[in-house]
């Protein structure tokens, strides 16, 4: 290769030109090196593996996950097999680190080039491994939980999240929680919700299943953040798809609020939210809309 | 403490190459240790740091001072921290980062941390380690079977002739 050695930490390529002069990020303690691989995509993270040996496994311990299909460039197969074996380190720790972070992205277009096997091998993904995400140790240190089913077309695909009744919902620390195109059932979610009273931030998009969302003060104690949003291709006369959002104005910790396209929305009590900072419009299908006009959120 | 003299406190800070410096109190509290210094009531004299050398602790300082000047507004605080390790190269920030451990200041040892992981993204294999001084251990046999295991994270990747 050209390359020779001249002092610690001095690589002298062919031609004679330095890149390094004396340090080697290989002396930082363990500690920092997986704080620079947590700021890394999930890719470089483990890419990062292949350095030297001293980085072999230094980004098994990293404490966020963070799997986008969208940016993975091998096929479905191989991003499935991926997340499930990084899943599986993380579920045998031997000197692992909490996991804090989960974020799966997944896409399943259902459109003329989608496959039932490619959809079935995903979903047996995601069945084996929410639940025990949400409901193992695994979970009792997860700060953030966001699962994405990224969907192009109309309809979209909704991947049903069935959590085990008999299972209690681990995270009891998770503050911010996103869900976008899961069918989650109303007990379900009363059920996460109740398990999980640090919530600061509650995304909810193109999810179905639900009756009602009610963001009282008894829940949630810390909620900052609150999105709401059915698309509108999804919205039809069927009852099934109404969804009542009741936003109970002891909850004062409430900075933003948006909410898109919901059927029904009541504000409880004397509207005041002192802590609202922006929001973004408000838009209905199916209320009066001079009783949102005239909240102070506008 | 400032509230009481009415005048801010000022505390001096001693580099391990025996460089003095002051800053103000409110300033050098963004270290956990100082705080912790402070607070026992061990912050009279000097103050010794013995892990960190003259020209990284004047750079902190630097930091600390700036910082501490922005009213409580986060993205500014964060455009002040972008700015302050633009133009940082790796040797400074290697230096930054483990003074930041030591001080015990998570906010500066994010920063560089962060800076440090964007220079990484999408960089070759053989790059990061000429970059960041690595060398590389492994057999050409080791390493194609890393490589193998974890092929996927290859791809949209800056190629060199290392990699």
């Amino acid at each position: 290769r050209g390359m020779m050695k001249r002092a610690k930490g001095v690589v002298v390529d062919g031609d004679g030109s330095e890149y390094s002069t004396g340090k080697s990020i290989s002396d930082l303690p363990e500690e920092l090196l997986q704080r620079i691989v947590y700021f890394l995509s999930q890719g470089d993270a483990v890419r990062t593996s292949v350095l030297s040996k001293s980085w072999r496994h230094v980004w098994c311990t990293r404490p966020n996950l963070d799997f986008s299909e969208t940016a993975f460039r091998g096929n479905k197969h191989e991003f499935l097999s991926a997340v499930e074996k990084t899943l599986q380190r993380y579920r045998n720790p031997v000197d692992a680190q909490p996991l804090s972070e989960f974020h799966l992205s997944i896409s399943l277009p259902l459109d003329e080039h989608h496959r039932d096997d490619e959809i079935e091998e995903s979903v047996l993904v995601l069945d084996k491994w929410i639940p025990i995400v949400l409901t193992t140790t695994m979970g009792a240190t997860l700060d953030k939980f966001r699962l994405s089913i990224v969907s192009g077309k109309y309809p979209s695909f909704v991947y049903d999240l069935i959590l085990p009744i008999d299972k209690k919902i681990q995270c009891e620390r998770l503050r911010v929680l996103s869900l976008q195109n899961v069918f989650i059932k109303q007990e379900c979610f009363d059920k996460m919700v109740l398990s999980c009273p640090l919530l600061t931030t509650l995304s909810l998009e193109g999810c179905r299943g639900l009756k009602t969302i009610k963001l009282e003060k008894r829940l949630y104690k810390h909620l900052n953040h609150f999105t709401f949003i059915n698309h509108i291709e999804e919205y039809d006369d069927d009852e099934r798809t109404i969804v009542v959002v009741e936003i109970h104005d002891d909850v004062q910790t409430l900075e933003t609020i948006k909410i898109v396209f919901v059927a029904a929305i009541h504000f409880h009590g004397g509207h005041k939210f002192n802590n609202l900072k922006n929001t973004y419009p408000i838009r209905l299908v199916r209320t009066s809309l001079h009783e949102v006009e005239h909240h102070t959120i506008y | 403490m400032a509230a009481e003299t009415g005048t801010p406190t000022t505390l001096t800070l001693k580099s391990n190459d025996d460089e003095l410096f002051s800053v103000a109190e409110s300033a050098a509290i963004l270290s956990v240790t100082i705080r912790n210094m402070v607070e026992d009531g061990c912050a009279g004299g000097v103050i010794p740091l013995d892990n960190v050398d003259g020209k990284t602790l004047a750079s902190v300082i630097t930091y600390m001072n700036g910082i501490s000047a922005i009213p409580a507004d986060e993205e500014k605080k964060k455009s002040y921290r972008d700015k302050f390790l633009s133009d940082k190269d790796f040797e400074t920030l290697a230096d930054m980062v483990l003074a930041a451990n030591y001080l015990n200041m998570s906010c500066l040892m994010d920063a560089v941390s962060a800076k440090i992981a964007q220079v990484m993204e999408k960089k070759s294999v053989g790059w990061v380690r000429r970059k960041f001084g690595i060398e590389n251990d492994y057999t050409p046999e080791e390493e194609a079977a890393v490589k193998e295991e974890h092929k996927w994270t290859f791809e949209g990747v800056e190629t060199d002739d290392d990699n």
